[in-house]
């Protein structure tokens, strides 16, 4: 099964392919690889309904508010051609001539066409060929695509047309640039990607609120709906386009909208901003570790802030991974809470805009105690503490959620440490029974040591779900069976190869890039199906390995459905 | 039980937990008589309380013991005669720890419904890897490979819990105590925890649980009463190693463990001892048991928490 997903892993697929298959964004091509990207992405993103991300870029957007450089930048460009602008004139009209002839056209034609809901990511490649034709239809014709459009295609179409008017002369091209780089030609209104990306976000911001924020058609038009702003939507197009895909997720998605609430300081973070327009891009991008190399620059770039303020929480992980931790109280499991509250703006950052987490399903848990029974995902364990996090997110109604750790992970100097204190139990069932007993849901991996260890060519390929404990377990607990399936996680931290680790106490040292923002998705499933237990339940073994292969089954057939269904690793 | 007062003899008195316990006695008036025995005499004394000068590693130990028990009609035998410091070699400590329990228990056998109490440590169901996050009190003692202090202690309780077997009548209460800290107590643990700089080992924080030694005092005091049977007693709460080294006011020095190994022994070449290798063990792996049964058994609620207990270390060095 993983094998025909895995046709959607970038790492399989030819980087080449893409471009190839992108004809219309060859114009954009020559801009960057993301053009071609953009033209396959294209009809992933859409089909993908935006993410989370987008929301919580849309809520973020309102708070920054300090771009005004890119902005007036953007304003300028537009503003030639539409004149209109009357917010900006002044500074308009010098920058106009240097942002006209960039991307600027291209930009403008693009929000409206991309206003649709999750042309985002096209926006890119969409947004040229679109451009040219949609800028007089568009206006009308953008709406349809994107249901939400309604609010900004008011606002935005003059701006729009204005910019097409002028943007037609340009070329395809100067547009994708600058939305990618678009930095370098805006510089002398625009200083930085990092500017660029806060004022996308903050038309943005400005467009949700009042009307529909989530629709990108808003977004879109949201930059142009503020008469003033009309210029630095020129030059924000692109990101612009990116916000809109993000934010356009959002009406899909409660999940996302609650992310985003519970994130704000990543929102707030320029940072996330960034990261969103690298995700749009890199979803366009063929290549991974080109993308992840773009996604890093950026990230670095705009997530500075951001980054200093989850530095000290990384500090403080790091302490107590080697052994100076000396938390102020931990609970009766060794979690101490403090840590994982200082660790929050990282763990925001990673499930809202790196990994850009979706869950589905979560109305499947129930309110008591359960067994979460989940497959191991990615090189490092980091499975279980983000499907924590997602429960907590997801249900914040139930008690908070832990996770059994193999002793191999467990036990292994600095890591073990850690992931014990942010909640992490060692698997063993009497722990198992008395985390039930405190009436919390726990997470087991019952592929234990040998789902971690699995090299990347066997990525989502079950193994052996151990002897069927958690069966036992749930019989005797009567606790219900919750399958979970995580994809993503596999290529954010493909398990390259593995290093002797003798001298490290480790059994082996993992061979994995840092976490590449793969797309993660979390699915829980229906409870399995034990009411066909016999009278002697957990001591009839041949039962507790049907129950087991069961739930196995259940899992591996989603892990089949989402691989299947992914339009894009990143 | 409590229909006459009791009669109550007392092994070690001059320990640190026979050194806290002795003054509840005193206070307690359900309290009829104290017999200690030590090798030396305990400070304050009152009329309540005689004193026998006694050595259990002496193979006389057994007929003396039981010649003052019956003459005395004892009610309950506390244990506390075990090594806790330095001062001896390992071969003493054997000695006085196995025979001198054996001693004990022998003269006991003959007390027909005696109570025997014995303090024992959590430290004996052993920091290992395969250990679920809570011993219980059912948990076999797994002991610690190479530690004499700790494996000793495991052949007592199983001396006991054989002791039990054949004498169902006796009331056999064992009280497995976290690592016992305070003002005045003088273990491993307190001698490592008074140090300023303390090896630890790099990428390993276990977690401890501790007792202050008041509620140590306070739960063998409860236990002339309660039902008989084996209960693990710590203070409240969990920390991790590093937290109790700076509570203590020391500071954490993580080193790669075998360069901790390495150092041990040549200091030990040297002439100079510190933590003994095996117990190198409980600054890598958790060992915490599961207090919850004891807390309704013998009716108490340790008055220290864990953040109390290990502070009190600090204000006695100061």
């Amino acid at each position: 099964m993983s094998k025909g997903v895995l046709g959607n892993d970038p790492f399989a697929r030819g980087a080449a392919a893409n471009p190839a298959t992108a004809a219309g964004p060859a114009k954009a091509a020559p801009v960057k690889p993301a053009a071609a990207k953009t033209g396959k992405v294209k009809a992933p993103r859409a089909a993908r309904p935006p993410k989370q991300k987008a929301a919580p870029t849309a809520a973020p957007l309102p708070t920054r508010s300090g771009t005004n450089h890119s902005k007036r930048a953007i304003a300028a460009m537009v503003e030639p051609a539409p004149t209109p602008a009357a917010h900006s004139p002044p500074t308009t009209p010098p920058r106009l001539a240097k942002p006209t002839p960039t991307p600027t056209p291209t930009r403008p034609p693009h929000p409206p066409p991309l206003t649709p809901p999750k042309p985002p990511r096209r926006t890119f490649t969409e947004p040229v060929s679109f451009t040219l034709t949609t800028p007089p239809g568009g206006h009308a014709t953008p709406p349809a695509p994107a249901s939400k459009p309604a609010p900004a295609p008011t606002r935005k179409p003059v701006h729009l047309r204005l910019d097409t008017s002028a943007l037609v002369t340009a070329p395809p091209h100067r547009p994708l640039r600058p939305r990618v780089d678009s930095d370098p030609q805006v510089t002398a209104p625009m200083p930085d990607p990092q500017a660029t990306a806060p004022t996308r976000s903050r038309p943005a911001s400005t467009r949700p609120t009042p009307p529909a924020p989530r629709a990108e058609p808003v977004a879109h038009a949201g930059s142009p709906s503020p008469p003033a702003d009309p210029g630095p939507h020129a030059d924000a197009p692109d990101l612009v386009a990116v916000i809109g895909e993000l934010t356009t997720a959002h009406p899909g998605s409660p999940n996302l909208v609650a992310d985003v609430r519970g994130t704000p300081l990543a929102h707030s973070l320029s940072p996330e901003a960034v990261g969103h327009r690298v995700d749009a891009t890199t979803p366009g991008a063929l290549s991974g570790p080109g993308q992840a190399i773009r996604s890093a620059r950026a990230i670095g770039a705009g997530l500075a802030r951001p980054m200093l303020e989850a530095a000290g929480g990384l500090a403080k992980a790091a302490a107590a991974a080697i052994g100076l931790g000396a938390p102020g109280a931990v609970d009766s499991w060794g979690k101490d809470e403090a840590l994982t509250s200082r660790l929050h703006p990282l763990s925001d950052f990673l499930y809202d805009t790196y990994w850009r987490v979706t869950v589905e399903g979560a109305d499947q848990l129930p309110h008591g105690p359960c067994l979460v029974i989940a497959n191991h995902s990615g090189a490092l364990p980091l499975d279980g503490p983000v499907l924590s996090l997602a429960m907590r997110r997801e249900r914040a109604d139930l008690p908070e959620a832990r996770w059994l750790l193999e002793d191999q992970v467990f036990h292994a100097p600095g890591l073990g440490v850690l992931m014990n204190r942010l909640g992490a139990v060692r698997a063993h069932p009497d722990n198992a029974r008395r985390l039930l007993d405190e009436g919390r849901p726990v997470i087991v991996f019952p592929e234990g040591f040998l789902g971690v260890s699995k090299p990347f060519s066997e990525r989502y390929q079950l193994k052996r779900f151990g002897r069927g404990g958690f069966i036992k377990l749930a019989v005797r607990h009567g606790v219900p069976v919750i399958p979970a399936a995580i994809v993503g996680a596999e290529e954010s931290m493909p398990l390259l190869a593995r290093l002797p680790g003798g001298p490290f106490g480790l059994p082996y040292l993992p061979l994995t890039p840092p976490p590449l923002p793969a797309r993660w998705h979390l699915q829980f499933g229906a409870p399995i199906d034990l009411s066909d237990a016999t009278e002697a339940g957990a001591d009839d073994l041949a039962w507790v390995q049907r129950a087991n292969d069961r739930t196995r089954d259940a899992i591996a057939g989603m892990l089949e459905a989402m691989l299947r269904t992914r339009t894009g690793v990143f | 039980m409590g229909h006459r007062r009791r009669r109550v003899a007392v092994t070690g008195a001059t320990g640190d937990l026979g050194r806290l316990l002795l003054p509840r006695l005193q206070a307690d008036p359900d309290v009829e008589k104290v017999i200690s025995f030590d090798v030396s005499m305990p400070r304050e004394l009152s009329k309540k309380f005689e004193f026998r000068r006694l050595d259990l590693t002496n193979p006389a130990a057994r007929d003396e013991l039981l010649l003052n028990f019956n003459d005395a009609k004892v009610d309950a035998i506390f244990h506390l005669a075990f090594v806790t410091s330095r001062v001896h070699g390992a071969a003493f400590a054997h000695e006085l720890e196995v025979i001198g329990s054996m001693n004990v228990l022998a003269a006991a056998g003959q007390q027909p419904g005696v109570r025997l109490v014995l303090p024992s440590l959590t430290a004996l169901y052993g920091a290992q890897a395969s250990a679920p996050a809570f011993w219980n009190e059912q948990s076999h003692l797994r002991g610690c490979k190479g530690s004499r202090y700790i494996n000793d202690k495991v052949e007592v309780e199983q001396q006991f819990a054989s002791f039990r077997e054949r004498h169902p009548q006796a009331d056999v209460v064992v009280l497995r105590f976290a690592p016992v800290v305070g003002p005045t107590s003088d273990n491993p643990l307190t001698r490592l925890l008074r140090t300023r700089l303390i090896p630890t080992l790099l990428g390993y924080d276990p977690l401890w649980q501790l007792l202050h030694e008041d509620d140590a005092a306070q739960a063998l005091h409860r236990a002339l009463q309660c039902a008989p049977g084996i209960y693990n007693v710590a203070a409240h709460g969990v920390m991790p190693l590093s937290s109790l080294v700076k509570l203590a006011g020391g500071q954490a020095l993580p080193l790669p463990p075998p360069l901790v190994r390495g150092l041990i022994a040549a200091l030990e070449g040297v002439g100079v001892s510190s933590v003994p290798v095996p117990l190198l063990e409980f600054l890598r792996y958790s060992c915490v048991a599961d207090a919850r049964p004891a807390l309704k058994a013998l009716d108490f609620l340790p008055r220290h928490s864990i953040g109390d207990a290990v502070r009190s270390l600090k204000e006695a060095v100061s």
